[in-house]
């Protein structure tokens, strides 16, 4: 019995469909991927920064004291700024 | 120290969730404080000097007397540079860790740089005695040291550049950094004349010729790692 084989313009169509398949999966999945990035780095700068800065600032001036954990009182910036 | 903890704890637990290896973050622990971490510090120290000679050739900076004695010298310097160290770690993991690594996937390395060099310029104007001239310096800075990130491949090169410069500035010249003054200063020093040659309460990262030595940096860099040499490191690299 002969098959009947599929015209060249059906097997282009076919062969077309499968490649365009993946490449349309793929496309939500990139912007999944970006807005899951954007959302740890976000998260990122709000721990470290956000947060963090404060935290440690505030425990390290009253391990060390303000006085001599930040800048020297010794020392006016006004002395630079306008010497 | 514990600003740098935190990133570096926070970015090892995303590295693990992320099945990353840690050193792509930009901080390898093979390559700690090696040969491109020295040679980043003694560029910064050799970068600060130029920038204060320069300043000095036209009459704004003096070193007066010193300010430490004996053993004060060797104490305030070594916490200094300790110190400085960790700023170095702090800021470069900070910026160009784990936010360069994802951002540049996202967009690009190079766009991440920006956009993280300006955040990194914007951060500092908080600082007391900062300003915009001030600031468009650190954004320089901030492209300087992703430069050095292309070309090295790693963040050690820029942890050093970054450390010794701000010693240098902070501890040996005694004036102000990023318009910050730190306590245990070498000397008595005085910066006077005009703003556009001393930088004024920002310190001389605000004077016209930390651009002119940030030039320089960017030449060194592309001169110590050209980017073919980089190119053939990364082919041969296992996947």
């Amino acid at each position: 019995m002969e098959v009947e084989q599929p015209k060249t313009g059906d097997q282009d169509e076919a062969t077309a469909r499968r490649l365009r398949l993946p490449g349309e999966r793929f496309r939500p999945d990139r912007r999944m991927e970006a807005v899951r990035t954007l959302w740890k780095l976000l998260l990122f700068l709000f721990i470290t920064v956000g947060i963090g800065q404060r935290l440690v600032y505030t425990e390290s001036a009253q391990l060390f004291g303000r006085r001599n954990f930040c800048c020297s009182m010794r020392w006016g910036i006004s002395r630079w700024y306008w010497g | 120290m514990g600003n740098f903890a935190l990133v570096l704890g926070l970015t090892w637990l995303l590295s693990l969730l992320e099945k990353t290896p840690f050193g792509e973050y930009g901080l390898p622990f093979a390559e700690a404080f090696r040969a491109n971490f020295w040679i980043g510090f003694l560029l910064g120290l050799a970068e600060a000097s130029v920038l204060v000679a320069l300043i000095a050739a036209l009459g704004g900076y003096s070193f007066g007397a010193l300010a430490q004695h004996g053993g004060d010298i060797l104490k305030w310097g070594l916490l200094q540079l300790g110190g400085f160290i960790f700023v170095g770690l702090y800021e470069e993991f900070l910026f160009r860790g784990y936010l360069q690594h994802s951002l540049g996937r996202l967009v690009g390395f190079w766009p991440a740089g920006a956009v993280l060099s300006v955040g990194f310029g914007a951060v500092h104007l908080s600082n007391q005695g900062e300003d915009w001239v001030g600031a468009a310096s650190i954004v320089v800075v901030g492209f300087l040291f992703v430069f050095t990130l292309k070309r090295t491949g790693n963040l050690w090169y820029a942890v050093g550049l970054h450390a010794g410069f701000d010693w240098a500035q902070s501890f040996v010249y005694s004036v102000p950094d990023s318009g910050e003054l730190i306590f245990g200063h070498l000397s008595d020093s005085w910066l006077h004349g005009p703003k556009w040659l001393t930088g004024g309460s920002v310190g001389p990262e605000a004077s016209v010729f930390c651009f002119v030595t940030m030039g320089l940096q960017f030449l060194v860099v592309a001169w110590l790692f050209p980017a073919e040499r980089q190119a053939a490191v990364q082919a041969t690299e296992p996947s």
